[in-house]
C-alpha cells in the first residue's frame, strides 16, 4: 500500500521511503508453464530494474519438464532485455521434479541450503504455486512433511486461482493449507486486485469527501459491474468446460470488485482492516434459495458469429469442449447486499466470452433528478448521473453529467468528465503481478484474498451453480459478438433498468 | 498536422486499431500538454452504394459544433471483405492541441454481422451513441437492427418517404425498442417551419401552400399535414382555421396568414442533424404523428 517511513534513520525525517523487500528465495512450482514466462519472470525482472528487489534474490523453478538452469533461463527470457538481464538471470535456477515425490522436496531443500549459503541469503522463502488446483494440497502437504513450512526467517506461499471449484472444495483446500501454514503465511492471488485502477476504487471513495456521503441507498439506484472478453476459450477449453463464467470470473474477480465498491471505510489501510471490511460485504450478500436463482441469474453460451470483423466458431465447436456442453460462457447475476448502506440496491454483475469488446468497469448509477425541470418528457432527459470506474483497457474514471447546450434553449446533453490514468499521470502503472509479488515480498497481504472471503464468495455462488446444474433445459445461447443472451436483458429490464451500453 | 501522420490516407482494414493508436501517440509526442480527447457522443453513420451527397458536409459541420467520435461505414456491395479499407481524420477545431472530433471511415462489403462486429467495438463506451442512416435503404435488416439496438437516436435520411412511412410505426412501437428514438431527418428540417405555422395560428387563419410539384405525398407536406392532424381538432383542420393547398403560383412552400406570405424555413440537413442530436429523446408530438401514419 502507500509508501511509508519504516526505519529510525533521522535523515529520513520528512522523507517518504519506498519499502524494500528482504532478500529471499522464490520457489515457483509450475515453472514450465505459460504464467511463469509471460507474467512472473517479467514482473520480477521489471521489479529488479526499478531497484525494488534485493540484488541476491534467487528464483528456483520446478516442474516435471527436464531443463537445465541455462535452458530455463533461455525459456523465460523476456523479449526485450538489457545488461540488467545478464545480472538478473544469474539468480534464476531450475530443478525438475514431481510434486508428489518426496525426493523432489529433499532436493529442493538441499538446493535452498546451497543457494542461501552461496548468495548470502537469509532463510526467507516464497513458494509460488502456479500449478493446477488439484496439485495445491499435494505440494502443501509435502512442504509440511519436509518441515519446509517454517524457517528461522519467514515463509510465504502464493496460490494462483482458481481457489476451489465449489464451496466444499474451497473449504477443504483451506483446511488442508491451514494444517501446514498459518493464514498469515497464505497469499491467494487475484490479479484484478493488483490493477492500479482497482486499488484506486478505495482512494476514489475515501479520499474524496464529495463521494462518500452519496455512496449509499439514498443516492445510488444500482451498480453494474462488467467484465467482457472478445476472446473465446482458446487453448483453455479443457479447463474452462469444467469451470464456466461464474467460477472463472464472477466468484473471484467480480466479487472482489463488488467488495471494494460496497465496503465500509476501513479503520486503516492495513491488510486486516481492509480485508475485514471486504469480508463483511460478502457476508451481507443475500444467498439465494434455489427458487430465487432463476429470477436473479442468467447463464449463456456463445454460438458462431463475428467478433471484430472475423468469423469465430461457437463454444461447442472448440477443441476440448464436451459435446452438448452446458457450460456457461456468459453469466449475469443480480445481487443484493442486505446491510444498512445498500438495502434494496441491486448490484448487477456480468461477464462473458466472445462479447463485442474487451473491458472491465464498474458503473454506479445515481438516482435521477426528481423533477423533469426542463420538460423534456423523457426518462433519458433526466436520466441518471453515472460514475464509471474503468479498469481495462483504458484505466480511468468518468462521470456523466447533463449539461445545457449553449444557446437560447434549455436543451441538455450528456457530457463526460473524464480522467484517464495514462494521460493524467504520464507514467505507466506497474503491472498487476509486479504489484502483487512486490507486496508479498514485503509481507503485505492487503491485496490478497483471505480464506473467509473466498468461502463467503463460494457460499453466494454455490446455490447458483447447483441450480444451473439441475436444469434440464438447454442453456440460453447468444451469438458471438453480441452482449449475451436476451434473457440477460430481460432480467435487468424487468425492473426498468438497462445494461449500460459500452 | 505531423508530417509523419497518415491521417486521411486509405489503409487495409486490419490495420485500423494500430493506425488509430499510432495517430494518438503521435499527437501526444507533439506536445508537452496533455492531449484531451473530447467527445460527447458517438455517431454511427451508414451510407450505401456511393449515395453520399451532402454527407461529408454534414459531418464536417458537426465536427465544429458537436465533438464526437464518428464511425462512418460506407457499404459497397461490389467490394470483397478482403479489400475493405479504413481512413482516419482527427479534427482539432479551434482548441489548440485538443482533439475534439475523431472520424473513422470504413469502406467495406455488405456483410451485416461482420460490419457491425467491426463498428460496435469502436464506440467510446459510456457516451450516448446515435445512428445516422444516410440513404442506406429501408431501415430494416440485420445491420440496421444491430446498430440501432446500440443507439439512442436513429436518424433516417431517406428520400423514399412512402417506404419509410411503412416502417416507422413498427420501429416506434416495438416494445423491445422503447428506449430508442427513430426519426426521419425531415422531421428536424421542419422545426423552424413548425414555429412559423404555430405563430401564424395564434393570429389568424392559416394557409399552407405547396408548389404542385412538391405537394403530398412528399415528406415535407406530408409530415406537416400529419403534424397538424395530430394536434389540431378536426374542425380546425383543412376546412377550418388551417388549410393546406397545392398552389401553381407558389414557387416554394409558404405559410399564408393575414396578408403575409412567408416562405417556410426548411432547415438544412446539417442544422436538422444538429437539432436532432441536441434532443435525442422520444418526442410525444412525433409519437402522435406515428399514430396518424398507422391509422392511414
Amino acid at each position: 500500500m502507500p509508501s511509508t517511513t519504516i526505519d529510525a534513520n533521522p535523515l529520513n525525517q520528512g522523507l517518504v521511503q519506498q519499502k524494500s523487500s528482504q532478500p529471499c528465495v522464490i520457489v515457483i512450482f509450475g515453472a514450465s508453464g505459460d504464467l511463469t514466462k509471460r507474467k512472473l519472470v517479467p514482473s520480477l525482472f521489471h521489479l529488479r530494474k526499478q531497484g525494488l528487489l534485493p540484488h541476491n534474490l534467487a528464483v528456483i523453478g520446478i516442474s516435471r519438464s527436464k531443463f537445465t538452469d541455462e535452458e530455463f533461463r533461455e525459456r523465460v527470457k523476456p523479449e526485450q532485455t538489457d545488461s540488467e538481464w545478464d545480472r538478473f538471470r544469474e539468480g534464476l535456477f531450475y530443478m525438475p521434479g514431481s510434486y508428489s515425490d518426496p525426493a523432489c522436496y529433499q532436493q529442493l531443500q538441499e538446493k535452498l541450503n546451497r543457494l542461501q549459503s552461496e548468495r548470502e541469503l537469509p532463510p526467507n522463502i516464497i513458494y509460488y504455486l502456479a500449478v493446477s488446483p488439484e496439485a495445491f494440497p499435494v505440494v502443501v502437504s509435502q512442504l509440511g512433511e519436509h518441515s519446509m513450512n517454517r524457517t528461522e526467517g519467514w515463509v510465504r506461499v502464493i496460490f494462483e486461482k482458481p481457489f476451489g471449484t465449489n464451496l466444499e472444495s474451497a473449504e477443504e483446500l483451506n483446511r488442508a493449507i491451514h494444517e501446514t501454514f498459518d493464514e498469515s503465511q497464505v497469499y491467494r492471488i487475484d490479479h484484478y486486485l493488483g490493477k492500479e485502477s482497482v486499488q484506486n476504487i478505495l482512494t476514489l471513495r475515501f479520499a474524496n469527501g464529495i463521494l462518500e456521503p452519496l455512496w449509499n441507498r439514498r443516492y445510488i439506484d444500482h451498480v453494474q459491474i462488467t467484465a467482457s472478453e472478445t476472446l473465446g476459450v482458446g487453448t483453455r477449453a479443457g479447463y474452462y468446460d469444467k469451470s464456466g463464467a461464474l467460477r472463472d470470473m464472477i466468484q473471484n474477480h467480480l466479487m472482489q470488485l463488488l467488495c471494494l465498491t460496497a465496503s465500509e471505510a476501513p479503520t486503516s489501510f492495513s491488510a486486516d482492516a481492509v480485508r475485514n471490511e471486504k469480508a463483511k460485504v460478502l457476508s451481507a450478500v443475500r444467498v439465494y434459495k434455489p427458487s430465487e436463482v432463476d429470477l436473479n441469474t442468467v447463464a449463456g453460451q456463445y454460438t458462431p458469429g463475428y467478433v471484430e470483423g472475423e468469423m469465430v466458431p461457437g463454444y461447442r465447436d472448440a477443441d476440448g469442449v464436451v459435446e452438448g456442453s452446458q457450460t456457461p460462457t456468459y453469466a449475469a447475476v443480480r445481487l443484493f447486499i442486505d446491510n444498512w448502506r445498500w438495502e434494496g440496491v441491486p448490484f448487477y454483475l456480468r461477464s462473458g466470452k466472445r462479447l463485442p469488446r474487451k473491458l472491465t468497469e464498474i458503473s454506479v448509477f445515481f438516482r435521477s433528478a426528481p423533477v423533469d425541470l426542463f420538460r423534456l418528457g423523457s426518462r433519458d432527459a433526466v436520466g441518471p448521473n453515472v460514475l464509471t470506474i474503468r479498469t481495462a483497457p483504458e484505466e480511468g474514471v468518468t462521470l456523466r453529467l447533463a449539461s445545457k447546450i449553449p444557446g437560447m434553449t434549455t436543451n441538455t446533453r450528456w457530457v463526460n468528465m473524464d480522467f484517464d490514468y495514462g494521460e493524467a499521470f504520464g507514467t505507466p502503472s506497474p503491472t498487476a503481478y509486479e504489484r502483487l509479488i512486490h507486496d508479498c515480498l514485503l509481507g503485505d497481504a492487503t491485496l490478497y484474498s483471505r480464506a473467509d472471503a473466498i468461502e463467503s464468495a463460494w457460499k453466494i455462488c454455490q446455490p447458483i451453480l447447483d441450480r444451473w446444474m439441475e436444469k434440464d433445459r438447454e442453456i440460453p445461447k447468444y451469438e458471438a459478438g453480441t452482449w449475451g443472451p436476451r434473457e440477460s436483458d430481460m432480467m435487468i429490464e424487468s425492473e426498468g433498468r438497462f445494461w449500460r451500453k459500452v | 498536422m505531423n508530417p509523419s501522420s497518415h491521417l486521411g490516407q486509405e489503409f487495409p482494414i486490419g490495420e485500423l486499431m494500430a493506425r488509430f493508436t499510432e495517430e494518438w501517440n503521435k499527437r501526444r509526442e507533439q506536445t508537452d500538454k496533455p492531449v484531451t480527447r473530447i467527445a460527447s457522443f458517438n455517431l454511427l453513420v451508414v451510407s450505401r452504394g456511393g449515395r453520399e451527397e451532402g454527407l461529408q458536409e454534414v459531418l464536417q459541420g458537426l465536427a465544429k459544433s458537436h465533438p464526437s467520435r464518428t464511425i462512418w461505414s460506407k457499404i459497397d456491395s461490389d467490394r470483397e471483405w478482403s479489400n475493405s479499407t479504413g481512413r482516419l481524420h482527427l479534427g482539432c477545431g479551434n482548441h489548440g492541441d485538443q482533439v475534439c472530433s475523431e472520424q473513422i471511415q470504413i469502406c467495406c462489403s455488405n456483410e451485416p454481422q461482420r460490419v457491425s462486429s467491426l463498428l460496435l467495438p469502436l464506440i467510446r463506451s459510456g457516451l450516448p451513441t446515435h445512428l445516422l442512416w444516410w440513404h442506406a435503404g429501408p431501415p430494416e435488416g440485420d445491420l440496421f437492427d444491430r446498430l440501432a439496438d446500440r443507439c439512442q437516436l436513429v436518424l433516417l435520411a431517406d428520400s423514399d418517404w412512402s417506404e419509410l412511412c411503412e416502417t416507422l410505426p413498427s420501429l416506434w412501437e416495438d416494445p423491445m425498442k422503447s428506449e430508442h428514438s427513430f426519426y426521419p431527418l425531415n422531421w428536424f428540417r421542419l422545426t423552424k417551419a413548425r414555429q412559423q405555422i404555430a405563430t401564424a395560428y395564434n393570429n389568424a387563419e392559416v394557409e399552407l401552400a405547396f408548389p404542385k410539384d412538391i405537394g403530398a405525398p412528399g415528406p415535407v407536406a406530408d409530415l406537416l399535414t400529419l403534424w397538424l392532424r395530430s394536434l389540431l381538432p378536426e374542425r380546425d383542420f383543412q376546412s377550418g382555421a388551417v388549410r393546406i393547398v397545392s398552389s401553381a403560383e407558389a414557387k416554394v412552400p409558404t405559410v399564408n396568414w393575414n396578408d403575409r406570405q412567408d416562405p417556410l424555413k426548411i432547415q438544412s440537413d446539417l442544422d436538422a442533424v444538429r437539432e436532432a442530436l441536441d434532443r435525442p429523446y422520444r418526442d410525444p408530438v412525433f409519437n402522435g404523428i406515428v399514430h396518424k401514419i398507422k391509422e392511414r
